[in-house]
Parts: structure tokens; sequence; C-alpha cells
């Protein structure tokens, strides 16, 4: 249809009618962006930090100060005429009203001028460059309209790959990258607050099967990349954060995981294929993710995602969990065993995801998060060590509801409390674990414990923590192939036997 | 008849596995001794006088994994903060000592409790405390439920712990347990009942 014809064919009332409800439904879809504090982020080679930006007469300032003080050692000084800020052998005079100051020997003026404000010294973010090459020597660029200061060469240029083999994109960082994760129907966002990442485009549109395009956007002290794809994505980490591959996230299996997460589930009542779940997963060789059954083009999977186990390595990159010996650390022996579950849930036609694949430092929120945006359908988080023997299974600890009360938050859960719709089927999977170890001839215990992140996982989830085989083990039989594989092998097995209850809807 | 050499040969020999015998005692007493001392160190509250009061410890046994009841007795001020804090540091005598059930960082140590209204009791770690601890999910959460056991035991008025270190929140004890929440003593009841069934 024409729009010409179109618009000719609606009465004028009608179309006014279209554009008030437009313009309502983004007042409502972006009061959070208005209200959201504005920031300036600055990138220096040695660090990152923030400086609350505030506007006067439709410029925006920030503190010199603010932007001084993280980088060296900065004295303030109110003189007769104003203030006057000293780093180093550098003194710069500051008098409000002023479009012009004094730094070293240069005058730097400037569009605006010097506000102060509550003993703070503002000027507008335009003239921040200048002043930081007068205090400290150091080039910068300002991305103005981003809010985004960098100094010197602190800005990391990332490069996009998409492999052919698999239809994967690979994000190469110069430096480890730590984004939050999250996924809207088949968009994934990697929100980067910290990261001085910037590209060299805009984004790229692909001809491709499984992602069609990628977005950068600047924003507020930001940057985000936005991967959007014909059917949902997952992230996976790996070079110790230098590298993220985005694939297709886990595909139809017999049932949906139950999902509590906020956005909106639609349920689809057809029956899934069942070969998807049975079979093998086909993941070649070496590439990290999820398991890849044929995706089904052109139809709609937004919001629908399938059975899959999120393996969560305990520890990795600066945190390496328990030192065992100068050559052995737990970061080391949770990754280890975690791809070894991998194989085995795979070998049995589950799919499972590490959640890092490399040596990643990660938070516990960053952790959660991942599991969550992706709506893992069970998740496990592995840890070694002593003391005592054997394998110890742990549920989340639940602070008791008063502890949430008041946060009614709509659909979303209470972040440390998503677990408890969960725990009943958590205890079952984990019973389940136990009841194969002894099979398996290794003693396993399972009790509840307060082990970040298991109570903001909005999934069955559980903890194991392994302890060497006998008491008279080192802790080198911690990285014992065969005790290893007992131990996966018996987690998986437990993991199939349970997973019909797993999946039920509450 | 032995030759005149070796019998010299033998009585050095003897002498100094004698002398030998000697100094390993020395080394064995002066370490007993600064063991002593090492827990003698442990900051005291200020001496109480008065009759010792009996009070009743859970202690963590690493080896078995489990929490003991065990009774005890102390000096105990009339101040019903002093006198948790008191008791928490009977505790971490137990396990200060060595060999240690359960062993903590040398010169771990409560800073302070507080009792809030509600039954909430703060305690205050030192930071020595946390950066001392072992790193593991069960080295800490015996840790945990060892001191909120303890301290509901000797004060029924206790119903909730929450853990702060060096007076500011800690994310958690040694990369483990959970400092950011508020443990309840039914819920720690009930898991450390967990931990005695093998
Ligand atoms: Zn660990």
């Amino acid at each position: 249809m024409q729009w010409s014809s179109l618009s000719s064919r609606l009465s004028k009332p009608l179309i006014a009618l279209l554009v008030i409800i437009f313009s309502v439904s983004l007042a409502w879809k972006f009061p959070l962006a208005s209200a959201e504090e504005k920031k300036l982020t600055v990138y220096a080679p040695q660090t990152t930090y923030a400086l609350q930006v505030s506007d006067h007469e439709n410029r925006e300032y920030a503190g010199v100060y603010e932007l001084l003080q993280p980088l060296g050692k900065v004295q303030v000084r109110v003189t007769g005429a104003g203030y006057s800020i000293r780093m180093g052998d550098v003194e710069g005079e500051f008098q409000e009203g002023r479009s012009k100051i004094r730094v070293g020997h240069s005058e730097i003026t400037f569009p605006g001028k010097v506000v102060i404000d509550q003993g703070r010294v503002l000027l507008p973010i335009r003239a921040l460059p200048a002043v930081l090459s007068q205090y400290l020597k150091l080039h910068s660029e300002l991305h103005e309209s981003a809010r985004r200061l960098f100094i010197e060469n602190a800005a990391a240029r990332f490069s996009a790959e998409l492999k052919k083999a698999d239809g994967s994109l690979v994000l190469s960082f110069s430096k480890p990258v730590n984004p939050n994760v999250s996924t809207e129907g088949s968009k994934l966002h990697l929100l980067f607050t910290r990261d001085p990442v910037i590209f060299g485009a805009d984004g790229f549109t692909y001809n491709d099967k499984l992602v069609s395009s990628i977005n950068f956007v600047e924003r507020n002290g930001a940057a985000e990349v936005v991967v959007n794809g014909t059917s949902p994505l997952l992230a996976t980490f790996s070079d110790g954060g230098k590298t993220i591959a985005i694939s297709a996230a886990p595909l139809p299996s017999v049932a949906q995981s139950p999902t509590p997460a906020p956005a909106p589930v639609i349920t689809q009542p057809a029956p899934a294929p069942e070969s998807a779940s049975s079979a093998p997963a086909s993941n070649v060789p070496g590439t990290n993710p999820p398991a890849a059954a044929p995706v089904s083009h052109g139809v709609s999977v937004n919001n629908v995602v399938h059975f899959f186990v999120m393996i969560d390595a305990g520890h990795g990159g600066l945190e390496t969990g328990t030192r065992f010996s100068e050559k052995l650390s737990e970061k080391e022996i949770t990754l280890l065993l975690a791809r070894r579950l991998r194989t085995e849930l795979q070998n049995r036609g589950v799919n499972a995801v590490l959640l890092r694949d490399g040596d990643t430092t990660l938070s516990f929120d960053q952790r959660a998060v991942a599991s969550n945006a992706q709506r893992a359908g069970l998740y496990i988080s592995i840890h070694a060590g002593g003391p005592g023997t054997g394998v110890r299974l742990y549920t989340a600890l639940m602070p008791t509801p008063e502890q949430g009360k008041g946060e009614k938050l709509g659909p979303f859960l209470p972040w440390g409390t998503a677990q408890a719709g969960f725990l009943e089927r958590s205890r079952l999977v984990a019973a389940s674990v136990v009841a194969e170890m002894g099979n398996k001839d290794v003693n396993a215990l399972m009790t509840t414990a307060p082990v970040p992140p298991l109570n903001s996982i909005a999934a069955p989830a559980f903890a194991m923590e392994v302890a060497p085989p006998t008491s008279s083990a080192t802790p080198d039989a911690l990285s014992n192939p065969s005790y290893q594989q007992a131990i996966a092998v018996a987690t998986a097995t437990a993991i199939v036997n349970a997973r019909p209850k797993i999946e039920e809807q509450r | 008849m032995i030759a005149r050499h070796v019998q010299i040969t033998i009585f050095v020999l003897l002498l100094g596995v004698l002398a030998g015998g000697v100094y390993m005692n020395r080394l064995k007493q002066r370490e007993q001794s600064a063991a002593q001392t090492n827990s003698d160190s442990l900051p005291v509250t200020a001496p109480v006088a008065g009759p010792t009061e009996k009070i009743e410890l859970m202690i963590a046994y690493d080896e078995d994994g489990v929490l003991r009841k065990e009774q005890s007795s102390a000096a105990l001020p009339q101040e019903a903060m002093a006198r948790d804090k008191k008791i928490l540091r009977v505790l971490l005598g137990e396990y200060l000592r060595k060999p240690s059930p359960h062993p903590l960082g040398d010169r771990a140590d409560v800073n302070d409790v507080y009792l809030a209204p509600g039954g909430l009791c703060v305690v205050d770690l030192n930071a020595t405390f946390a950066e001392g601890h072992r790193s593991g999910i069960m080295a800490e959460q015996m840790t945990i439920a060892s001191i909120v056991e303890t301290l509901s035991l000797n004060d029924r008025t206790i119903t909730k712990v929450k853990f702060l270190v060096d007076g500011k929140e800690r994310e958690t004890l040694a990369g483990h347990a959970d400092l950011s929440m508020i443990y309840e003593v039914p819920a720690v009841h009930e898991m450390v009942a967990e931990l005695q069934v093998r």
C-alpha cells in the first residue's frame, strides 16, 4: 500500500490521535532516560572514573577538581579573585562568570563561563581537554555528545568478525572488557560502563542467517554494542575477557524453561521438535558455546528460550580463589571441571554453556545477570577446595521474606531473592546429584549455604564444592582427570534424570 | 676387646644423641610457650571480677565437617553487648589455639558486638579476620554458622546476625560466604542440622 493513498484514507482527527498515542508511548518508554543522571566518563590509561554533569545556560558542566583529582595530588585555594587549583607546579585561576581562565602560562578561552557551585569550580565539558593539556601535558579527546573523554591512548578499538563456519560474530578487544550483558528477544546488548571501547563505525549489516547487524552507540558516558539476530543470541567470554563470541542461544527442546524474568514470555503452544533435545549437540570442537540445532529462519522465536544449563566456573581473572600451590589455583580447577561437565551434558543431549570459558574476572552480579538474561534452565556454580573430602552440593540460604518486603517491582523479581520460587527444584536436582555421586563412589552431601550469586538466580540453581577424594590426597588430586571425570559424569547423569522435574512449571 | 678409638667414637655419638634429645625438648617447650603467648596475646576485654559463668560454644570441626556444642566457662561482664563480645572471644580462642579444630588467621578478632532492636546482632570483625580467613564455601560457611549459633545459644534475644568487617559492609568473608545478607538464626540452625547429617 502506498503512503499517499494510506494518508488520504485516514481522516485528520485519526492522524492526530495516532500522533498523540505515539508521543505518549514514547514518553512512557523513555522516562528513565531523561531522569537519568548525566555523567561524563573519563578514561585514563591507569583508571576510569565518572564525573557528575550539570546544565548551566544550556551547556554541560563538570568539576575541575573532580577531573584532576584521580590523576594526581590537587590543591584548591580560595583567592581574592576566585579559586586557585594547583596540581604539581601548575596553578590555574578560575573566576566566576569569566569565559577565560589562566592555567600555568596559558590562557584558555571557551564558550560559556566559569560556574562556582557550592565551592566547586565547574567548566563547560568542552573546555576540559584544554585544561588537561595545560595541567598534565596530556593529549585527550572528547566525544562531546556521548560525554566520554579519552586521555592519551586510553581508547581501545575493537573489531567484529563474522565466522562463516558457524555464523557466530566474534568481537576482539585489545584489553579485557567487562560489559553488562542483556538480551531482549533476538537482540543482545553489551553495555560498557567502564571500558574505553570505541568502534570504527556506527555499525554493520550482515547478510547472514544468524546475525543481521551490529550497532555501536555511545551515550551518557557509556558505550553500547547492540547485536541484532534472527533468533535469540548468547554471549560467551574467552581469552581473559578480550574476546566475546556471539552465537545462537540454545534451541528448541521438549519444554521451555519456566521464566519469571521481567520480559513477558510469549509461550508457544505448538510442540517443539523432540529431536533437538535427544540428539547430541552438534558443537564444532574449538568453538565455545552453545549447542546448535537448526534455527527456524523467518519464524519469530522471540522470547522463547529453550532449556540449557549455565555452568559457572567459580572465580577467574584477577580473582584466583584458593591458591593450592604456586602453580595450582582454584580458578583453573573450576574451569577444567566446568568444561568436562559441558562435554558430558552435551554427550547426553543437554545444551550447556560456560559462563566463562577463559580467565575472566566476573562479579557475582555479572554472573547472575548473564544467567538470568539468557534464561538458563539450570545454573551450576563450581568451586574446589577443602576442608574435608568429596563433593558438597549447596542450595541457596535465603533471607526471610521480610527482608525483601517493600520491593514491589511488578513483573521484576527483587534481586536478592530471585531464587525463592525455584528453591524446591534446586534442592531436587542437588539431591539427584548427591545420589548419583554415591553410585560413582564419590562421597557427597548437600546443605544450604550463603553462596553468592545463588540468591539472585532466577532458575533452579546449586553450587558445588569439590574437595579431594580422600583425606590423604593432596590438592593436586582436584585436577586429577579421572576424579573430575567421575564428578562430571555423575552430575550430568543426575541432571538428565532430574530434568523433567527441573523444567516443571510451578 | 674393642679398640680404644672405636670406644671414643661410640661415646661421642651417644653424647651427640643425648644433646640432640635435650635440644629437641627445649625446642618443643619453646614452641609450646610460643603457642601459649600467641593465644594469650589475643586482645581480651578488661578483666572482669566475679565468678565465672557457664557458656555454650558451637565449635566447627573441619575434619568431620560438623559443628559440636561444647561447654566452657568464663567471667562475663554484666552488660549484654560486652558479654556477647566476650563469649565470641572465648570461641575464637578455641580456633586460634594450635592444633585448631577450624584454623583462623592469626590475630583474627571481634572489634565489637552491637545489639539493635528487633533481635538484630551486628558483629564487627577485624580486617585480619576476613583477610586471614581460608577461602572456600565450607570453610567460610562453618565460621559463620559457629558464630551465629554460639551467639544465639548464649543470648536468646538474638534472632538475626549481620557481619561487618572493620565497621564496613563486605561482599563475602573470603570469596564465598555472603556477608551482605542478614543471617536469620532459624535458617542457620537448619543449615547446621544439615551439616550434621553424614
Ligand atoms: Zn571458590
